[in-house]
């Protein structure tokens, strides 16, 4: 958990409580995203993530909790620091690309000539300069990804609030997405992000909130994270048939004569194992938690059998 | 920023080729429906005709092919047999013969009504003469009576060109409060639907947003209606030659101010019931309700174009859904205390403020979620739920 001081100085996140009529669509939400980070908001759908999201722009009007960035309440000339893109994309089909991201400058308090000009800066900074002066609706849909990010960055937010912004990317457009949310961090801004696609999150954040039904599952440290799982995973690869040879006791996901895979707990030793085996008989040997997805995974299922089990109680 | 979101709305529709084609096509139409009239009506030039006479009396056609300030009668002698032919055949327009008038259809009643007062004349002459009168006798006898028209309220005659204002004024109002109410609901289910809403919610609050398009498009309203304006007055002034009273022009000014608040009140209802749905298919149902009451208000003031005095006309022109139609029709018909006026500008006023912000509560409401439409049911039940930026 972080301190006072470090919600200070950037955004915070206190027991966030949204209702929609009998269901409670985010349940207590702590979150903080520090000045210069970037925060994975990880959750499988329907966790609350969109809503917890709106909540800080202050489209969601909370049942419980507060939202403070730099220790403040979210107010109107805080929000004008925020670059939102929301899960639903949406632009002015009918306007022109440069005429649009501009606009959206000026909405956010940007004079005319600045607007003008960081139009212009991330309509090339994203590649669009070819397509300045196009309608939106005669771009291609990669196209008017682009344009959206322009238009949540035209003003140099503080805080970046994207949502599934990895969503229907390609892997080259992905790589771009990345690197930029890289280099605003590394400008200052701090960074909250959502997604499912935990493959592309791991590398990128700093820390992540994972979600599931409205309420915080874990938080923190990617390797923490992983750490704090109470299985690892051995990982043998052979070179020659290991016979007479059994795994450590624990889940077995795979045992034949090339490879072995075990999900030992944490606190079992493996190196008595493998200290049997002759020398030259296994080619390669992982021992580590396992992947933030499994992670994830484990958390969902957890919770999939909790909720099954207080049904049958 | 409600001037950079009605800026927007001004530059991108404005721009586009339907709003200009449209202000274009109005203008012309106007100053068609001007001048048409007047090149074919011949309003101020007498009509020239062919008269076809049959056994008729010299004195008769005499007095025919002297005419009229209305017809410049031709005169063409038929024979008895020819009368049918005649007229199949397009030589002439009307047959005389003693005792009837032969059309080929359908009698042109200027004209018929100038044959059977001449033909009377010719006849009572005769008559006179036969009870002894002479010819200066009969022409005392039919000296016309100049009756003088006296006004108690001292006006001109200007009956007339007031009914076609008001006609004017109720039609135009209710038209371009329906066209352009109807396109900033079709504005916002399209922000709606596209979820460009989102981005904009995130840095404008929702009544804002609601008011700089409505300012955006009704000052695009304004505009087209002044070049409809505009164009019917050049037709009327210009054209036609009307002798308009200094009291219609004063009244323009009134009516911009009327039409302003009123496409304040009526378009942001229509915005607030275009938050609830979010496909354009459905709008047409939820409108039905903004529809309804300027339908009833036009209607009223049709039925009132004769009687503007009477009492619906006079409740009408001062209850907020009405009055947007109703007062500058009542103002162009009649004589309005300044009063009333101002009592109903400052009601309308209030009204569309209110509206405004229960539209914006509506909106704040309504925006966000897609899907089915939003019953009203529902906005009741979370009214009691005051929001804090709303």
């Amino acid at each position: 958990m972080t301190t006072d001081g470090d919600s200070l100085d950037g955004l915070s996140l206190r027991g966030v409580t949204k209702r929609f009529g009998d269901v409670l669509a985010v349940d207590g939400v702590d979150l903080d995203v520090p000045t210069g980070s970037i925060v994975g908001f990880l959750g499988p759908n329907g966790a609350g993530k969109t809503t917890t999201m709106r909540s800080i722009v202050g489209m969601a009007r909370l049942d419980a909790g507060a939202v403070t960035w730099r220790g403040q309440p979210v107010d109107d000339e805080a929000r004008r620091r925020i670059g939102y893109m929301p899960q639903e994309r949406g632009l002015y089909a009918r306007m022109k690309v440069v005429e649009q991201v501009e606009f959206f400058g000026r909405l956010a308090g940007l004079g005319k000539r600045a607007a003008s000009e960081r139009a212009r800066h991330w309509i090339e900074a994203l590649g669009l300069s070819d397509r300045a002066e196009s309608l939106v609706q005669e771009l291609s849909g990669g196209n008017q990804q682009r344009v959206q990010l322009a238009v949540a960055l035209v003003h140099d937010p503080d805080l970046l609030v994207l949502d599934e912004p990895f969503a229907g990317l390609d892997p080259v457009a992905a790589d771009v997405m990345r690197e930029l949310i890289r280099g605003r961090a590394d400008a200052g801004a701090a960074v909250l992000f959502s997604s499912h696609q935990l493959d592309l999150v791991e590398g990128l954040c700093d820390r992540v909130v994972i979600v599931a039904d409205g309420r915080v599952r874990a938080a923190g440290d990617t390797a923490d994270l992983r750490a704090a799982s109470p299985i690892r995973r051995l990982d043998v690869a052979w070179a020659t048939e290991p016979v007479g040879w059994s795994p450590p006791p624990g889940v077995v996901r795979r045992h034949d004569a090339s490879r072995t895979i075990v999900d030992v707990p944490r606190e079992v030793p493996v190196a008595e194992a493998l200290a049997t085996l002759a020398a030259g008989t296994a080619r390669s040997v992982s021992y580590e938690p396992p992947g933030l997805d499994e992670v994830f995974a484990d958390l969902i299922t957890s919770r999939a059998t909790a909720a099954s089990d207080r049904a049958t109680a | 920023m409600i001037w950079l979101l009605a800026r927007r709305e001004i530059v991108t529709r404005g721009r586009t080729k339907g709003y200009r084609i449209v202000t274009l096509v109005l203008f012309l139409a106007v100053i068609v429906l001007g001048v048409v009239p007047s090149l074919i009506g011949g309003d101020d030039d007498a009509r020239e005709v062919d008269v076809g006479v049959a056994e008729v009396p010299a004195v008769l056609t005499d007095a025919l092919d002297a005419g009229s300030e209305d017809f410049d009668v031709t005169i063409v002698d038929v024979s008895e047999e020819e009368v049918e032919s005649s007229l199949t055949r397009g030589e002439v327009d009307v047959v005389v013969t003693d005792g009837s008038l032969v059309w080929e259809g359908s009698p042109d009643t200027e004209l018929d009504e100038f044959l059977r007062l001449t033909v009377e004349r010719i006849a009572l002459g005769e008559r006179a003469a036969a009870f002894g009168l002479d010819a200066d006798d009969v022409t005392a006898l039919f000296t016309p009576i100049d009756l003088e028209e006296v006004r108690l309220d001292g006006d001109d005659d200007t009956d007339g060109i007031r009914f076609l204002a008001g006609f004017i004024a109720g039609i135009l109002t209710f038209m371009f409060l329906q066209t352009w109410g109807s396109f900033v609901m079709m504005g916002v289910v399209e922000e709606k639907s596209s979820r460009i809403v989102e981005i904009l919610l995130a840095q404008v609050r929702p009544r804002t947003l609601l008011a700089g398009k409505v300012l955006g498009l009704g000052i695009l309203a304004l505009a087209q209606m002044l070049v409809v304006g505009v164009a019917g007055a050049i037709s009327l002034v210009f054209v036609r030659d009307v002798d308009v009273p200094s009291g219609v022009w004063a009244t323009v000014p009134l009516l911009i101010v009327t039409f302003l608040l009123a496409f304040a009140f009526y378009a942001t209802w229509f915005a607030a019931v275009g938050s609830m749905v979010s496909r354009q298919e459905d709008a047409q149902g939820v409108a039905l309700p903004v529809v309804a009451p300027l339908l009833v208000a036009y209607l009223i003031g049709s039925a009132s174009l004769t009687t503007p005095a009477n009492g619906a006309m006079t409740i009408g022109s001062v209850i907020p859904f009405t009055s947007p139609v109703l007062l500058p029709m009542r103002v162009a018909l009649t004589d309005v205390p300044a009063w009333q006026v101002a009592l109903s500008l400052v009601i309308l006023a209030t009204s569309a403020v209110l509206m405004l912000r229960v539209a914006g509560w509506i909106y704040r409401f309504a925006l966000l979620r897609t899907g089915a439409r939003i019953r009203w049911r529902e906005l009741w039940r979370a009214r009691s739920t005051p929001s804090e930026t709303a």
